[in-house]
């Protein structure tokens, strides 16, 4: 048992302020310095389902912007995996996508914002997605360089042997085996377009508004009850992808 | 062929973050932009010589490390004495939970949390019937640490407990015991040593990520000092055109650290391989 009171204890700890969201975007009257909510409402919840344009627009753009990206960066992550396995210089290539994906978002999107304005896509959707696609896909690909090891590179191989043609070994066999690490991969990267915060604000020029925006919005207008009902929406998915998915989904790399 | 595709993959990876710090140095050296004047390198000697510069980079490397000097340690606890608790997947769900929570959200949690009026002064109030002081906005950025680190730990959990299994720790440990080795000795020559150069370069990333953060110092930092990329984002909305290239060459400087944390990060990474 001692050996579960610490770990336990951590968990909790870490945990313990989310658990916090859903009780104040629930919460009535709630002075200082009390404890739980004097009373309760759902006041908050009907604000945020009903503010403005309506949240409904807001997270279907969310879930198509986050979605069409990581579909984008899934398949041309997967690609190039396989183009790049057998390559020299992986170290470079692993470095080089590292160093673009720890740069900070929104400083990058500052660096990049001059040739989006250039090329029009600045403030669309468009060019959010672009963005997004520029940081996300060297982890894509560094996660799938990682997948096409020994044993994809074999079977391929054994495909071959028996006769079949480049086509059918993809659509009989490499894709089927690669189906658990597409879905990490996809997963993964909605999440972090789903958390996307610096460079949607700046690309998207306020004209984007996704889930993670909106509910920013609501903070600087120090709303806390209806930032709390827009964060739990915020949460909900990542936290259901996890229990779903066996691998973690993280935040960051 | 495969050189076509890795120019391909570096073009894409790559170029555009290249690109767009070359126009940042033309920018802040007066060789683009609206209404330049023509090459100047004043900008440049504004930037360096204010001291607001050299404020903000050794804040946030000073952030960044306090925040690494925490949950690094509070990460080789975790695998190291308790492996039979992360052993349990409900355990380990828990524990890893907050790794998928977004630093925008982890701000927001610190303002509620850590203000004067916030949970944690309730909780104090309520204990020891005295005021707490509010530890956002303040001189020694603790809400900013606090946040951080929290972020920070399931991260690092998760990355040292997937290397001690890779590492196959535990048979390392047994081996070193046949050895004679105390139980002290395989702590502090054996799963330490082991555990941290096989994480280094992934903990010189997620310094370089911790310098960098946006979200978090936004929300809960005071005005002045400010970390790196909130002073850079400030510059760069301010209506002063003046400020503009200013941001720009603080931009280039950030790039500059960031280049040379990535190019020590990539010398250990070759070490350890």
């Amino acid at each position: 048992m001692r050996k579960y009171i610490f770990p336990v204890f951590i968990a909790f700890m870490l945990i313990l302020p989310f658990l916090y969201l859903p009780v104040l975007s629930a919460a009535g009257a709630w002075k200082y310095p009390s404890l739980v909510p004097e009373s309760w409402s759902a006041a908050h919840w009907d604000r945020l389902l009903a503010s403005r344009d309506g949240i409904l627009p807001v997270v279907t753009l969310s879930v198509i912007l986050s979605g069409s990206v990581a579909l984008l960066v899934t398949v041309t992550g997967f690609i190039f995996g396989r183009l790049l396995t057998g390559c020299s210089g992986k170290r470079q290539i692993q470095a080089a996508g590292y160093l673009a994906y720890a740069f900070s978002p929104v400083i990058y999107a500052y660096c990049l914002q001059f040739f989006f304005l250039k090329a029009g896509i600045s403030g669309t959707i468009a060019g959010v997605i672009i963005v997004q696609f520029l940081l996300f896909f060297p982890f894509s690909v560094i996660y799938f360089i990682s997948h096409w090891g020994r044993n994809m590179v074999s079977l391929e191989e054994l495909c071959f042997t028996l006769g079949s043609s480049r086509r059918t070994a993809w659509r009989m066999a490499l894709i089927p085996v690669s189906v658990p690490a597409l879905r990490t991969a996809f997963l993964q990267i909605f999440v972090f377009s789903w958390f996307d915060f610096g460079l949607t604000q700046v690309i998207g020029q306020g004209r984007v508004s996704t889930l993670s925006l909106t509910v920013w919005q609501y903070l600087a207008e120090a709303d806390p009850y209806i930032a709390a009902a827009g964060s739990c929406l915020l949460l909900l998915p990542p936290a259901i992808l996890m229990l779903l998915n066996e691998k973690t989904i993280r935040f960051r790399p | 062929m495969s050189a076509v595709y890795r120019g391909l993959y570096y073009g894409i990876s790559l170029l555009p973050l290249l690109a767009g710090i070359a126009y940042a140095l033309a920018y802040s050296l007066g060789l683009a932009g609206i209404d330049t004047q023509g090459f100047t390198t004043g900008y440049w000697v504004l930037v360096l010589r204010s001291q607001e510069t050299w404020t903000s980079l050794l804040l946030s490397m000073s952030v960044a490390l306090t925040v690494l000097l925490i949950a690094v340690p509070v990460g080789l606890i975790l695998v190291l004495f308790y492996s039979e608790a992360l052993e349990n997947a409900v355990i380990r769900y828990l524990l890893f939970l907050p790794v998928s929570v977004p630093p925008l959200i982890a701000a927001f949690m610190g303002t509620e949390w850590l203000s004067a009026s916030g949970m944690a002064g309730r909780v104090v109030s309520g204990a020891f019937g005295t005021v707490s002081p509010s530890l956002v906005n303040n001189y020694w950025h603790t809400g900013i640490i606090i946040s951080m680190t929290m972020m920070s730990i399931p991260f690092l959990t998760i990355l040292l407990w997937q290397y001690s299994r890779a590492e196959k720790l535990s048979g390392l440990a047994e081996l070193a015991t046949s050895l004679g080795a105390t139980k002290r000795q395989i702590l502090f020559r054996v799963a330490i040593p082991v555990l941290l150069n096989r994480a280094l370069p992934n903990i010189g990333l997620m310094f370089v990520f911790l310098f960098g953060a946006y979200e978090v110092p936004l929300l809960l930092g005071m005005q002045s000092p400010r970390m790196i990329s909130v002073l850079i984002a400030q510059k760069f909305r301010k209506f002063d055109l003046a400020d503009i290239p200013q941001a720009y060459s603080l931009t280039v400087l950030y790039a500059f650290v960031v280049g040379i944390i990535a190019w020590m990060v990539s010398r250990t990474n070759r070490e350890t391989a």
